[in-house]
């Protein structure tokens, strides 16, 4: 995450929204994201067919004019599954960014507030990013047992070493800052100064990092189900439906790879745009 | 510079230990009892209880911990609770095999990203750079598993060409070679979009620098300037990608392992999580921990080697 | 690099890619190479109970006994005759003479003794010791005889001494290597030795050039015709498929996706065996759940499901809808079980549903005092079970019932179901006579587990027991056929469908055929042979 760490001390404001809308890249990103969510939003009314409807007579059939994108070996429409699925897949990232974001930045205050749990909370994010996150994700599944919410957990708990270390280092740096000095002096209290002073100063690279996260933790979670551990059948989870799809590529490839594709226009999406936030928020690497 | 050596190899064991707690702690909260799984579906009571003493699962979690720690400094990491056989063995085994993919796969992976790196900063806003840096950011959000089945699908299928499961021999046997070539493709190509756009931003803030400035402005010619003085700073960064990176080549391994049947660490961690085979998931995550962990101290080591102007007391 | 230096590396890079794309260099002469989804844990015969492992035994031991391809006739093993004794508690075995171990020791009474004491005794903790259970005493007479004591009569010893776990063993062998008999060396008196073993990768076993004393059933006696047998651990079905079919890899191999088959017949270069294995899935109810205590739900259940659907759409008509809890390939079926079972009647099946309470609600889902009609169905994930759990939620949810599906890795399942949490369980069980399944699953002794349903019947368990010792045919045949009444009567499980195996091999494998015994498939590779 070193080119994040970059994103330090950002002018928010009309400055970095401008820049953000003259990102064509990042407006694309995120005019898709925002069709995405309408659909997942109103997925019972976009879609043509119910997700779960099985209908042996219709399998396996390759896209047509009844069937846009196919059906896969139960006679589901993939594009309505894909349509629904983009409700679990973003709930899946908000959910377990949002677990991340929250037991991350109170870590990274604690951390950076107290010295006495700066070393214990240190040394346990050393201890989780020791391992790869995926297998640290497989082990919590493995303890609470595969399921579309222990995934959630696991992939939220996988997050929570970055939003951590963000946090405790512009803690670190902002309490030393003069200003909040002088605010100390004059009798404010930890968390005047954490509300006041800290969270706004980390507020710009938390969004960058949270955006990007947020990429990251639904290709996680689709990765959870491909191999079985996230979310369970007939839910139409775009990892669990490509692993479902993968037994037929060799006749119908388009089974496993249209939602495959959806994963990849979400974290494309996410992806445009935290790049787009990141530039936006942080001129220096803009010249 | 030895004090800080002593100090930074020192830092390493609470890490290590703290994550052999944490996998034990993980394990035991897990719902499923080994010894019926060791038992198989059809044995009666009393063979499962019997097998349960025998692992010495009736004991406290503490009092297993200890024993199981006290045996780990000693080179002994216990039986696998399926197969009986040593841990240490099966792991050092799927080590190997993870080792010859992850290698493989990150010489491939550097040997294409560095150079588009590299040109796609100095002819910044060019086409190839524009380009580039778009596949780049598209590969970087395409899930691996795709990526594998597609490779199987044309490799195999299509063409028929190339074996797509299992190690099939030692890597010095052509079979041994054939059955690395798509793995190792899957796993480094995953990799590429993240280590050619790091290499960029890297050259890119090199190039900034006053020194490189000053190069220009002396009149160096620009590829002296960039080979000189601007690729030996950028790649500094290169570098502790490549070690941090390393979490990310080990997890894309699982799902590499996965498609591809590849007996290695990540593929033998799932399968033995599944299993909920004690011993040899402590093992291997223990293994995958300590490689890390020293792949880190050896990449910080060298970068206060490469860095004169990080100073150590 | 300097430039100018490189010059070679273009021609030795294409050299190397031609080299790596060019047809296998491993076709080595008459190896088979088969491919499966998991590997065995071991091949020591008391510590394992999978079907994966048993194909292997077979392979590297011999049996006292063999049970014929018709899974009915008891022929010669290591004991060329047997003689039981009028009150069937004794039977005396004499061994084939010249018989050797890999390692070159002579087979003698003493280790036949020292193999079934090792087997029965709680100390070794083997999973199938209920396999010989009946038998009080083993002696060694002399060299070459073996006589086996029973407490009673016994129908079914011999099926369970020609079973693969009741393989014989080298007592030396199992003192010299401990702990590691079984995974890194093995001594048996089988066709083919032991060689290489690259755990969840291959098994490599060697063709054991002394071999002599192949059981009748094969045409070849010994030594096999294969050089090499390879089983390589090949997880997912598509790459099992692809190595398979385009023949980069391997050349035979029994787990092969169903919907691939009517692709895979018309193939020149494959040859697609279909045969029957005694075998049946089914739907258990754990009579400890209240949910599932009411027969009429139970019997709604049964009537709801479309059978016929879940064998022709999921597995391509590769097998038939079971009735009753009994493959009709094994002895003692029930004659009329078809008449009696529950046929396909969804309106039947909603009527016993209004009657017991359970209404429909707003969602088409059943309540009855508040509480949706929610069934959870544990099953492993993977063999088709996703599948088949998948068309059965759909069926169900027509009437009002909502399936929630409960996969879990095979290794985690038993635990789980040992707990008893499932409500209701899908699950299957190869069997080669009626005690083997209907014993097993139903006799209230054998609760929590394997009596998974916790049925008790006491007339039932008097039966069961009474048809492990009884002579007289006819009875044996009655007393089976009460059991099964009484079963599909309690309605204690929804039986769903008998599966047929496809053994898909390349052309050139000559001369294999498909031994239903344990769903084993590769019974001794004796008369197999590989052509070029």
């Amino acid at each position: 995450m070193t080119e994040l760490t970059r994103a330090r001390d950002p002018r928010p404001g009309s400055d970095a929204g401008r820049r953000l809308r003259r990102d064509r890249a990042a407006m694309a990103g995120a005019g898709c994201l925002l069709v995405l969510i309408l659909a997942a939003v109103f997925a019972p009314v976009v879609a043509p067919y119910d997700p779960t409807k099985v209908s042996m007579r219709e399998r396996l059939q390759p896209p047509s004019p009844k069937h846009a994108l196919g059906t896969d070996q139960f006679g589901r429409d993939i594009l309505s599954r894909i349509i629904h699925g983009a409700r679990i897949s973003l709930t899946i990232g908000l959910i377990s960014v949002g677990i991340g974001l929250g037991l991350g930045t109170t870590l990274g205050l604690i951390a950076g507030f107290f010295r006495r749990a700066d070393y214990p909370i240190s040394a346990l994010m050393d201890v989780l990013l020791s391992f790869p996150q995926i297998l640290l994700a497989i082990a919590i599944v493995a303890a609470l047992g595969p399921g579309i919410f222990n995934a959630m957990i696991a992939v939220g708990i996988g997050t929570v070493p970055a939003f951590t270390r963000l946090t405790r280092s512009s803690a670190l740096s902002i309490r030393e800052r003069e200003y909040v000095e002088a605010a100390r002096a004059l009798g404010a209290s930890n968390r005047r100064i954490i509300v006041r002073y800290v969270l706004p100063n980390s507020l710009a690279p938390l969004v960058v990092l949270g955006t990007l996260s947020l990429a990251a933790a639904i290709l996680a979670a689709a990765i959870l189900s491909f191999l079985g551990l996230g979310a369970r059948p007939p839910m139409p989870e775009w990892g669990a439906m490509a692993a479902e799809g993968r037994g037929f590529i060799a006749q119908f490839p388009h089974i496993a790879t249209f939602p495959s594709l959806a994963i990849f226009v979400v974290v494309l999406c996410f992806n445009l745009l935290g790049d787009g936030l990141r530039d936006a928020l942080d001129p220096h690497l803009r010249e | 510079m030895p004090v800080y050596v002593a100090r930074r190899v020192l830092l390493t064991i609470p890490t290590v230990l703290g994550t052999s707690i944490l996998v034990f702690l993980i394990l035991h909260l897990a719902p499923g009892d080994p010894a019926t799984i060791v038992a198989g579906p059809t044995a009666p009571p009393d063979v499962v209880a019997n097998i349960r003493t025998q692992l010495g699962l009736d004991q406290p979690v503490l009092v297993q911990y200890w024993r199981y720690l006290s045996h780990a400094l000693q080179g002994d990491l216990g039986r696998s609770m399926l197969t009986q056989r040593a841990v240490s063995e099966e792991v050092a085994v799927a080590f190997l095999n993870t080792f010859e993919l992850v290698i493989a796969a990150r010489i491939w992976s550097l040997l294409v990203a560095i150079p588009i790196g590299v040109v796609a900063a100095v002819k910044r806003r060019s086409i190839f750079d524009k380009l580039s840096m778009v596949a780049a950011l598209l590969g970087l959000s395409l899930p691996i598993f795709w990526i594998g089945l597609m490779a199987i699908w044309l490799f195999a299928f299509t063409l028929g060409w190339l074996p797509v499961s299992g190690r099939g021999g030692p890597l010095w046997t052509l079979d041994g070679l054939r059955h690395l070539v798509l793995p190792a493709l899957t796993l480094g190509g995953i990799q590429v979009p993240a280590l050619a756009r790091l290499t960029r931003s890297s050259v890119l803030e090199a190039l900034s620098q006053d020194y490189v400035r000053t190069a220009r402005a002396k009149g160096l010619a620009e590829r002296l300037v960039v080979a000189k003085h601007a690729l030996g700073n950028a790649l500094l960064p290169v570098v502790t990608i490549i070690g941090l990176q390393f979490a990310g080549l080990l997890g894309g391994a699982v799902v590499t392992e996965t498609i591809f049947s590849w007996p290695g660490l990540g593929r033998l961690a799932v399968t033995a999580i599944l299993t909920r085979d004690f011993p040899l998931v402590q093992g291997t995550i223990l293994v995958a921990a300590v490689t890390f962990v020293t792949i880190n101290l050896l990449v910080d080591l060298l970068y206060a080697v490469l860095d004169p102007r990080i100073k150590y007391a | 690099m300097r430039r100018g230096s490189g010059w070679w590396t273009g021609p030795v890079v294409a050299g190397l890619l031609a080299m790596l794309v060019a047809p296998p260099a491993h076709a080595q002469p008459n190896t088979l190479i088969i491919g499966q989804p998991t590997d065995a844990e071991s091949v020591d015969p008391h510590k394992v109970t999978a079907v994966i492992a048993a194909e292997r035994l077979y392979n590297l031991y011999d049996t006292l006994v063999n049970l014929d391809f018709d899974l009915e006739k008891i022929t010669p093993g290591l004991a060329e005759t047997w003689l039981v004794s009028p009150d069937g508690k004794t039977y005396t075995f004499a061994l084939k003479k010249g018989v050797k171990f890999h390692s070159g020791k002579p087979l003698t009474a003493h280790d036949v003794k020292f193999t079934l004491d090792r087997w029965r005794d709680p100390a070794t903790a083997s999973p199938t010791k209920h396999r010989i259970a009946e038998v009080e005493e083993i002696l060694a007479k002399d060299d070459h005889t073996v006589v086996l004591r029973l407490k009673e009569r016994s129908n079914y010893l011999l099926f369970n001494l020609a079973s693969g776990f009741a393989s014989i063993l080298n007592p030396e062998a199992i003192k010299k290597h401990g702990a590691n008999y079984g995974t890194l060396a093995v001594d048996g008196t089988g066709p083919f030795r032991f060689k290489e073993w690259v755990l969840r990768d291959r098994f490599v076993v060697e063709r054991n050039p002394d071999y002599t004393w192949g059981p009748p059933m094969f045409k070849n006696r010994g030594p096999a015709k294969l050089e090499r047998v390879v089983w390589r651990i090949i997880p997912e079905d598509t790459t099992r498929l692809f190595e398979l079919e385009k023949g980069i890899g391997l050349n035979v191999s029994r787990w092969i996706a169903f919907s691939e088959l009517p692709r895979l017949r018309k193939d020149p270069k494959l040859r697609v065996l279909e045969y029957k294995v005694g075998y049946v899935v089914y739907l258990g109810f754990n009579m400890n759940k209240e949910l599932v205590q009411d027969i009429r739900i139970r019997k709604a259940i049964n009537h709801a499901i479309k059978k016929d659907d879940i064998v022709n759409e999921i597995f391509y008509g590769l097998g038939a809808p079971a009735q009753g809890p009994l493959s009709p390939i094994v002895a003692g079926q029930w004659k009329d079980v078809a008449k009696a079972a529950y046929e396909y009647n969804p309106a039947k099946a909603r009527a016993l549903l209004d009657e017991a309470g359970w209404k429909p609600g707003p969602d088409g889902i059943r309540v009855k005092d508040g509480k949706r009609l929610k069934l959870p169905v544990h099953a492993i994930a993977g063999y088709g079970y996703p599948d088949t759990l998948t068309l059965i939620q759909a069926q169900l949810k027509d009437v009002g019932i909502d399936v929630e599906q409960v996969l879990l890795e095979e290794a985690a399942i038993w635990g789980r179901l040992k707990a008893g949490e499932h409500t209701i369980m899908a699950m299957g069980m190869p069997h080669s006579n009626p005690d083997e399944i209907l014993m097993f699953y139903f006799h209230s002794k054998n609760r929590p587990a394997p009596n998974r349903f916790n049925f008790v019947d006491p007339k039932v368990d008097q039966l069961l027991e009474e048809g492990r010792t009884v002579a007289d045919q006819k009875r044996w045949q009655e007393i089976y056929t009460e059991v099964q009444k009484r079963v599909v009567e309690s309605a204690v499980w929804a039986p769903l469908w008998h599966p047929d195996r496809a053994m898909i091999m390349s052309a050139k494998v000559q001369d294999l055929r498909p031994h239903p015994v344990y769903d084993v498939g590769y019974h001794k590779l004796l008369d197999v042979s590989v052509g070029r």
